[in-house]
């Protein structure tokens, strides 16, 4: 009886996140899903009728594969980058009791990126490595780098910074570093006991890390909007595809794309790392 | 320089602006146990990880077999660690935990895996050697963490609150494996603890601190017999001293409300006139009445604690508290009357003789 009544009152309080679900989620992803088939609006100069091209066409076309690629490779290739800084960044806060330095301060500086938007960082970005960039006034050669693809790898790193500093600091306030410290009183080296035993044992969480900030970059658009020149990413397409005639099937093909790159990303950063969590049992 | 064992030389340590051991010195010689104990906070833990290396003095020397430590790194000063949680690494096997130690030092496959099969049948984990930290008791997990830091063959071996992790129920089983374990061994144990029966108990040596500060180091047996001052008496023995003044007649306590006989004491008569002392009261004793007798002090009884085999009572005599252990049953907010039970010792104070 008690039990039918507690039930009964947890799914009641499940109902307002269900329904949140389904309007903004399920729904949207049908109506994409269905459009991009070709089954739904169509735009200019687009055909109606059952096709698969509008999503195949972010491998068959040339331009298009090349910003999928480049997606994928700045959006995890940037926040690898972030987490070789991050791992010992983090591990130091957490050890000193989330205190590196003067304490609070930093841990503020190091989370403040959190605040900027996109288009900000891309903004920075123009101001450091555009044509009359700071870094470009005193290194020619860096002039207008903010345009080529180490330019917006650079630009994404940065937007990368809080999404990976924040949940790993999290993830690093519960390491034991009696673990190192034991470690090294057997005989390990700084490095041989970081490979050998924090990395083992951070390797779950680094991995789930990864995954979600390189989800969240991979559909990143305000940064590649404001430095999108001669390079491209598919999100930019997304935009482009809608505001450019209207092209709404190809846009949903495109944007289908996306959504099951990012959340591909997430699902296998999950997966491994649960697999992983569970050979430290 | 020539000294053997572990020498702590005026050993200070900080943390951040705070000094956390002050001026500390320790010598334990070789194959003897010390204990370190104390109140928590009292740089116990501090002076464990100093001796690793984990932890750089301000000020000092730690002197291993003559060989000076101060400034050597913690990967290459032959001390094994037992942290607190035991610290096994949880992504090795119980094998993995205990070769770990051999691996970093290069030591060859075949002489690891003897190795590791010796320490792995001396501390009886064999049939475990393939599970996992995670799939462990706590006295399992234990004697891992001892075997993976013996197999390094420390010179010294640091166990810190060895039996704390552990449930009140195993403990006294596991201090008798752990002695036997200890026992076996050729390094210098120091072990930190805040539990005095596990000092008293396991060490040769015990030092107490307080506050950064070693307040005494002795055997065992001499700290039981004569605690320094008030405080390890009353933190290794449970007991208090009671400020007496000696003269022709009596002992006299209390502000004069307790006069004990010369029968009843273990103390000189001074040679004249009279002389301050000091009365060390262990909780048995004291025997309690309800009677007033010779040289007997009324005391309140401010708490009573009946715990199986004996009462555990606090009294109040005079503003002082003391624990004493009765059989008998006594009640909350009584008087009872209060005489010794054997003849303790009344230690003089030689520097205070007063004519």
């Amino acid at each position: 009886m008690s039990g039918a009544t507690a039930r009964f009152s947890s799914l009641g309080a499940a109902v307002p996140g269900i329904a949140l679900l389904v309007a903004f989620g399920v729904v949207p992803l049908a109506v994409l899903t269905v459009t991009a088939l070709g089954l739904g609006a169509t735009g200019a100069g687009e055909e109606p009728g059952l096709t698969l091209d509008n999503l195949t066409q972010a491998v068959t076309s040339p331009r298009l594969r090349q910003e999928l690629v480049a997606s994928v490779v700045v959006g995890i290739g940037s926040v690898l980058i972030m987490l070789v800084a991050g791992i010992p960044l983090t591990l130091a806060m957490s050890r000193h009791g989330g205190q590196v330095g003067h304490g609070r301060l930093t841990s503020v500086v190091f989370t403040l990126p959190i605040a900027l938007p996109g288009i900000v960082v891309g903004f920075f970005t123009i101001l450091m490595l555009g044509r009359t960039g700071i870094f470009g006034q005193v290194v020619p050669a860096l002039g207008g780098a903010a345009y080529t693809l180490p330019g917006i790898f650079v630009a994404y790193v940065y937007f990368s910074f809080p999404r990976v500093i924040g949940p790993l600091q999290a993830a690093m306030s519960t390491f034991d570093h009696s673990l190192v410290d034991t470690a090294r009183t057997l005989g390990a080296s700084r490095a041989r006991a970081f490979v050998s035993v924090t990395l083992p044992v951070v390797l779950p969480a680094v991995v789930q890390v990864l995954g979600t900030a390189a989800a969240v970059t991979i559909g990143g658009y305000g940064t590649i909007a404001t430095l999108a020149q001669s390079e491209r990413l598919l999100p930019l397409s997304v935009a482009d595809r809608l505001s450019n005639g209207y092209q709404v099937a190809s846009a949903s093909g495109l944007a289908v794309v996306l959504a099951l790159l990012a959340a591909g990303t997430l699902a296998v950063s999950r997966l491994l790392s649960a697999w992983l969590e569970r050979r430290l049992r | 320089m020539s000294e053997s064992g572990l020498v702590i030389d005026d050993l200070s340590v900080d943390y951040d602006s705070t000094r956390a051991v002050s001026g500390l010195s320790l010598h334990v010689p070789d194959g003897q146990t010390l204990a370190i104990v104390g109140p928590s906070g009292c740089g116990k833990s501090t002076v464990l990880r100093t001796i690793a290396g984990l932890t750089r003095p301000a000020e000092g020397r730690v002197v291993v077999g003559g060989r000076d430590l101060t400034h050597v790194p913690a990967s290459a000063r032959d001390v094994g660690l037992v942290p607190q949680n035991y610290a096994l690494f949880p992504h090795l096997s119980v094998r993995g935990n205990i070769e770990y130690g051999l691996k970093a030092r290069g030591v060859d496959k075949v002489a690891r895996r003897e190795a590791v099969d010796r320490l792995l049948a001396f501390t009886e984990l064999t049939p475990l050697a393939q599970r996992r930290p995670s799939q462990l008791s706590g006295g399992q997990r234990q004697r891992v963490a001892l075997a993976r830091a013996m197999a390094i063959e420390p010179s010294v071996l640091l166990l810190d609150e060895p039996l704390a992790a552990l449930d009140p129920q195993l403990r006294g089983a596991m201090r008798r494996q752990l002695l036997d374990l200890l026992g076996a061994t050729t390094s210098i144990n120091v072990i930190v603890t805040h539990d005095r029966h596990e000092a008293l108990s396991m060490a040769d040596v015990v030092a107490v601190m307080r506050d950064g500060r070693l307040v005494q180091a002795g055997s065992p047996r001499e700290l039981w017999q004569a605690p320094a001052d008030a405080f390890v008496a009353d933190f290794l023995c449970g007991a208090t001293y009671v400020d007496v003044v000696l003269d022709q007649d009596a002992v006299h306590a209390f502000d004069g409300r307790w006069a004990i006989p010369y029968a009843a004491v273990d103390a000189a008569r001074p040679a004249t006139g009279r002389a301050r002392g000091r009365l060390l009261l262990r909780p048995d004793s004291l025997v309690l009445s309800e009677h007033r007798g010779t040289g007997t002090v009324p005391a309140l009884v401010r708490h009573a604690e009946f715990v199986g085999e004996s009462t555990l009572v606090t009294l109040e005599v005079a503003g002082t508290a003391v624990s004493v252990r009765t059989d008998q049953p006594v009640t909350t907010g009584t008087t009872v009357h209060a005489g010794l039970a054997g003849r303790p010792v009344a230690h003089p104070h030689p520097e205070e003789i007063a004519a």
